[in-house]
C-alpha cells in the first residue's frame, strides 16, 4: 500500500467517530515517514488546541447581567410546547384528525347515527288573521304517513314575524 | 491571558466533553425552570468561547466583545425554546454565526467571508520571516500558536477553533456553521495545511520529508 495522503491523515486524526479503514491502522502500524507524519498533525491538533483563546473584560459577566432584559424570558403558548418536545407538525396532524371527525360524523349513517326529521307539509287555509287563530296552534294530522300541520294565515303570519 | 474554568481531559487544556454536557444540561434545567442565576454560571462557562469563535470570524477587535454580549443575550432570550436535539455548544455557535452574519452585512464585508468561492484563496500565505528561525519555549510558543491561529483566514481560523479547540465533529461543526460535511472536511484540510506552514519552525519536528 503506498503512503497515506495528509487527507486521509487528517481524516484519521479528526473523524474519531467514523471508523477509519482497518488498512489506514494497519499502514500506520507498518510504516514510520506516515506514523511520523501522524504524530507532528497530532501536535499541531494539540497546538492549536491549547492556544489561548482572546481574553474577555474581567467585568464582562457583570456586564451582560446588567444588559440582560429585566424580566425572566417568558415562555410563549408555543415556547411552553417546544419545551415539551412540542412540534408544529402535531398541530397540523390534530386540526387533520379534528376534520375527519366531523366528516365521520356528518356522513355516518349506520345505528345511533343521526336521523333527519319527518318531512312537513305545510297547509294554509284561507281567509283573514284573527286573534283567535294566531292563538291556535298548529294542528298536527297523525293519521297521515307524512307529519301534516295545518296552520292558519295566523300562524304562518306568526312565524315569518308579520304580527 | 485567560484562564479556562473549566476542567481539562489530559492536561491539554481541552475541556471534558461529558462533564462540560452535564453541568450545561443541569444550568439549562435550572434556567428554564425560572431560575435566572443559572443563566450567570452558564455565561461564565461561555464567555470566552462565544468570544473566542466571535474573533475566529470578526477579527480580535474590540466590537468582538460587544457581539459576544449581543450573542449571550440571544441566548437568554432563546434557551427556553432549545430542543436539544443538537449539544448545547452546536446550538449557542450557530446562533453566534448568525449575529456575526448579521453584523458583518451591517458592515458590508460579508462577501468574502462566508463565500464558498472564496474558500481556498481566503487565507495570506505565511510569512516565513515572521516565524522561522527562532526558538519558541513556553509562553511564547502558545503566543507564537495564537499568532498564527490568528493569521489565518476566518474560514479557517473558525474550523480551527472548532475542531481543535472545541473538539466538535465534523457533523456538529456542519450544523453549526450551516454547511455541508464535505466542506467543513476540505476547509479543515486546508486549515491544517496552512497552519502547518506557519508552525513547522514552533512545533519540534519528528517528521520525515514534507509531502
Amino acid at each position: 500500500m503506498s503512503c497515506l495522503s495528509k487527507e486521509q491523515l487528517i481524516d484519521y486524526l479528526f473523524a474519531a467517530e467514523s471508523p477509519s479503514p482497518a488498512s489506514v491502522g494497519e499502514h500506520l502500524a507498518a510504516c514510520a515517514g506516515c506514523r511520523a507524519e501522524l504524530e507532528f498533525l497530532k501536535r499541531l491538533k494539540t497546538a492549536a488546541g491549547s492556544a489561548p483563546l482572546p481574553p474577555v473584560s474581567v467585568n464582562f459577566t457583570d456586564r451582560l447581567m446588567r444588559a440582560l432584559p429585566t424580566e425572566a424570558p417568558r415562555k410563549g403558548f408555543l415556547r411552553g410546547f417546544y419545551g415539551r418536545g412540542f412540534r408544529p407538525a402535531w398541530a397540523f396532524a390534530l386540526a387533520g384528525c379534528a376534520v375527519l371527525f366531523y366528516l365521520g360524523l356528518a356522513t355516518w349513517r349506520g345505528p345511533g347515527a343521526p336521523q333527519p326529521g319527518a318531512p312537513e307539509a305545510l297547509c294554509f287555509s284561507d281567509g283573514p288573521a284573527t286573534v283567535k287563530k294566531v292563538l291556535a296552534a298548529p294542528q298536527k294530522n297523525t293519521s297521515a304517513k307524512t307529519a301534516v300541520y295545518s296552520y292558519t294565515d295566523g300562524c304562518a303570519a306568526a312565524r315569518c314575524g308579520l304580527l | 491571558m485567560n484562564k479556562r474554568t473549566i476542567s481539562t481531559t489530559q492536561g491539554t487544556g481541552v475541556p471534558d466533553k461529558d462533564e462540560l454536557a452535564a453541568r450545561e444540561s443541569c444550568l439549562t434545567e435550572r434556567f428554564i425552570s425560572g431560575d435566572v442565576s443559572a443563566f450567570a454560571e452558564l455565561a461564565e462557562l461561555y464567555k470566552d468561547r462565544v468570544h473566542g469563535f466571535v474573533a475566529c470570524i470578526l477579527g480580535p477587535d474590540r466590537e468582538s466583545e460587544d457581539i459576544a454580549q449581543e450573542v449571550l443575550i440571544q441566548v437568554y432570550k432563546s434557551l427556553s425554546s432549545f430542543r436539544r436535539e443538537a449539544r448545547l455548544s452546536t446550538w449557542i455557535y450557530a446562533l453566534a454565526r448568525n449575529v456575526c452574519r448579521r453584523r458583518l452585512r451591517e458592515r458590508g464585508r460579508e462577501a468574502g467571508l462566508f463565500a464558498a468561492a472564496k474558500d481556498e484563496s481566503g487565507y495570506e500565505l505565511p510569512d516565513a520571516a515572521s516565524s522561522a528561525e527562532a526558538v519558541f519555549e513556553g509562553a511564547e510558543s502558545a503566543r507564537a500558536v495564537r499568532d498564527a491561529i490568528d493569521g489565518l483566514s476566518p474560514l479557517h481560523r473558525t474550523v480551527i477553533f472548532l475542531s481543535c479547540w472545541e473538539r466538535l465533529s465534523y457533523q456538529e461543526i456542519a450544523d453549526a456553521l450551516d454547511i455541508p460535511v464535505g466542506t467543513v472536511r476540505s476547509r479543515i484540510h486546508n486549515a491544517m495545511a496552512a497552519l502547518a506552514i506557519r508552525l513547522k519552525t514552533v512545533i519540534p519536528a519528528e517528521r520525515g520529508e514534507t509531502r
